[in-house]
């Protein structure tokens, strides 16, 4: 238990109000962060009195960047904040999380009230000492963790495979990434679907298949106790998605790359049946 | 104009076809025999034809000796320094952008590629050329393979390995580069330029590097802003001379600041109130028992 209430996804804490975020337009080193609190709580309440504010926490670990940067709006419990990052200081992959962070100065002390301020019981009658910085609320990072954000499609540059197929490599590159080498029809149709999208994300669920077919071959443990999927973010997301989803994860005997990639990318097979 | 780097994903597709390959014997055993010859011409055609990227060179690396080469002392650290003091962190990251400074130094003469199967406290005897030849007569696999890894490791890291904090802790120059960035960097911010030296000296043992890269790189605990990374750095500086300090200590006091701390925008504070909440009398009593 941390040492004042923290209003977040996984956390107990609150009874009352969600802090809920969204990443908007992400590209190029910038990107847009919608905050907004709500319910009857005392974060709420401290953003409303302008005694805590938004901000954004900015991670790119394998350049050793991090800060956190707060937004300009003061006193509203609903704000867009605008950010950018130097890329010639962030390497990809960079991670946000947003936060809520009381005043940077001064502390407060309070005695909780549980219907007043929007907490569980356990934290009726508790007096906290919010320190100058505390985090009141986050969200998680905003990070690759669905399987298929991690694959990466490529034209077969050397013309190397026939028509219609293609191959998957894995790239440690961006905290780990499947590359989908295809050739290049395949590719070019891939990038204007049409009507077919969900042929598209049949495809791309057959190459996360394959992506995950080698994970289980180079991770497994068989090849030198050197290899460490742990290193790699991508990896540490994806494993812990696998296991919210209760499926057996790479380094376990019954790892099925199918079953795990169609859990993760389920199949939408919509056939037309205007010929019966 | 962006810093030639050798193609970082291609650069870890070779690496794996040497390491991993069914025939990869024959192939270390040719790439040894290109590293050692007196010759350096094939070992660099084969980086420069894994491909580059960018276009600026790198200002020439400073004449270092083999043992400098390997672990540079503080005023190695300086010359490299002068040389890459604009080099982008998000560039000294890279495995290839090591590389390809390493084969400029060949192209120099600055080095030669056998240089880098060195282990950096071998004695004299033993050095690279030596070891690559014996191991290649002896035909013995398992210190071939060793070669191969060190040259790689030397040049740049193995990111297949140990991700991205290979390049932190496998690349004696990329080390170099980065202990004086983050003294640099922390110095400036305690506003006290003068004790550079002492903080770089504070993050050369190896236990005490690998624990903070494991923070920083690996994970992302709050040891990873530089307000915080400067108040540890500080603080072991402070202890060093005060006090014994130990790799348990070290760790142990990491790890307490990582729990406690967690939840604080630490960040956004001044230096001294991240000193004052890291290693306030009430906390830093708190730490040292945790140890005991």
């Amino acid at each position: 238990m941390s040492m004042w209430p923290v209003l977040h996804p996984q956390s107990l804490d609150y009874v009352d109000g969600e802090y809920v975020t969204e990443n908007l337009n992400e590209s190029n080193g910038k990107t847009t962060i919608r905050h907004r609190i709500s319910g009857e709580n005392l974060v709420r309440r401290l953003v409303a009195s302008g005694q805590a504010v938004f901000a954004v926490e900015i991670a790119a670990p394998h350049s050793a960047y991090r800060r956190i940067e707060v937004a300009e709006e003061s006193s509203s419990t609903f704000v867009a904040q605008d950010l950018s990052w130097d890329q010639e200081l962030t390497s990809y992959p960079v991670f946000i999380r947003p936060l809520v962070v009381f005043d940077t100065v001064s502390r407060l002390e309070q005695r909780l009230d549980s219907k007043r301020d929007g907490v569980h019981a356990a934290w009726n009658n508790v007096k906290i000492v919010l320190q100058p910085g505390a985090i009141l609320a986050h969200e998680e990072f905003y990070r690759p963790s669905s399987g298929l954000s991690m694959l990466r499609l490529a034209a077969d540059e050397q013309n190397v495979l026939p028509e219609g197929s293609f191959k998957v490599e894995t790239s440690e590159i961006d905290g780990f990434t499947f590359k989908v080498f295809m050739h290049r029809k395949l590719f070019d149709d891939l990038q204007n679907p049409g009507a077919s999208s969900n042929h598209r994300d049949s495809i791309l669920t057959g190459a996360l298949v394959a992506g995950l077919a080698t994970l289980q071959r180079e991770f497994s443990g068989d090849v030198g106790s050197s290899t460490n999927w742990d290193h790699f973010q991508n990896l540490r997301a994806l494993h812990s998605v696998l296991q919210k989803h209760e499926l057996p994860t790479w380094e376990e005997d019954n790892f099925d790359p199918a079953l795990a990639a169609t859990v993760l990318k389920p199949i939408v097979f919509a056939p037309d049946h205007d010929d019966f | 104009m962006s810093y030639q780097i050798i193609r970082n994903d291609d650069l870890s597709s070779r690496q794996k076809e040497m390491l991993k390959s069914s025939e990869k014997l024959e192939k270390q055993r040719e790439f040894l025999q290109l590293a050692a010859a007196d010759e350096p011409s094939g070992f660099r055609q084969y980086f420069l034809s894994i491909g580059i990227e960018g276009s600026k060179l790198s200002d020439s690396m400073p004449e270092f000796s083999p043992s400098e080469f390997l672990e540079p002392p503080w005023e190695s650290e300086l010359a490299l320094w002068d040389r890459l003091s604009t080099l982008p962190p998000a560039i000294a990251c890279l495995p290839g952008f090591w590389a390809r400074f390493c084969i400029q130094a060949i192209d120099e003469e600055r080095v030669h590629p056998s240089t880098f199967a060195q282990e950096a406290r071998s004695s004299k005897d033993v050095n690279g050329k030596a070891r690559i030849r014996q191991a290649v007569n002896d035909n013995d696999e398992k210190e071939i393979e060793a070669c191969v890894r060190r040259i790689f490791r030397v040049m740049g890291g193995i990111l297949s390995e140990r991700g991205y904090r290979t390049t932190f802790l496998d690349c004696p120059l990329a080390k170099s580069w980065w202990r004086h960035h983050i003294a640099l960097r922390s110095s400036e911010l305690l506003a006290c330029r003068e004790h550079i030296k002492d903080y770089s000296d504070a993050l050369r043992p190896t236990y005490i590097w690998n624990t903070l890269l494991q923070h920083i790189v690996s994970r992302q605990t709050i040891v990873g802003f530089p307000k915080v990374l400067a108040a540890i750095i500080d603080e072991i500086v402070r202890l060093t001379q005060t006090e014994n300090t130990s790799e348990q200590l070290v760790k142990r006091k990491l790890s307490a600041v990582g729990n406690q701390c967690a939840n604080q925008a630490l960040d956004l504070l001044d230096i001294d109130g991240v000193i004052d909440t890291l290693f306030g009398r009430e906390r830093w009593l708190f730490i040292k028992d945790s140890v005991n």
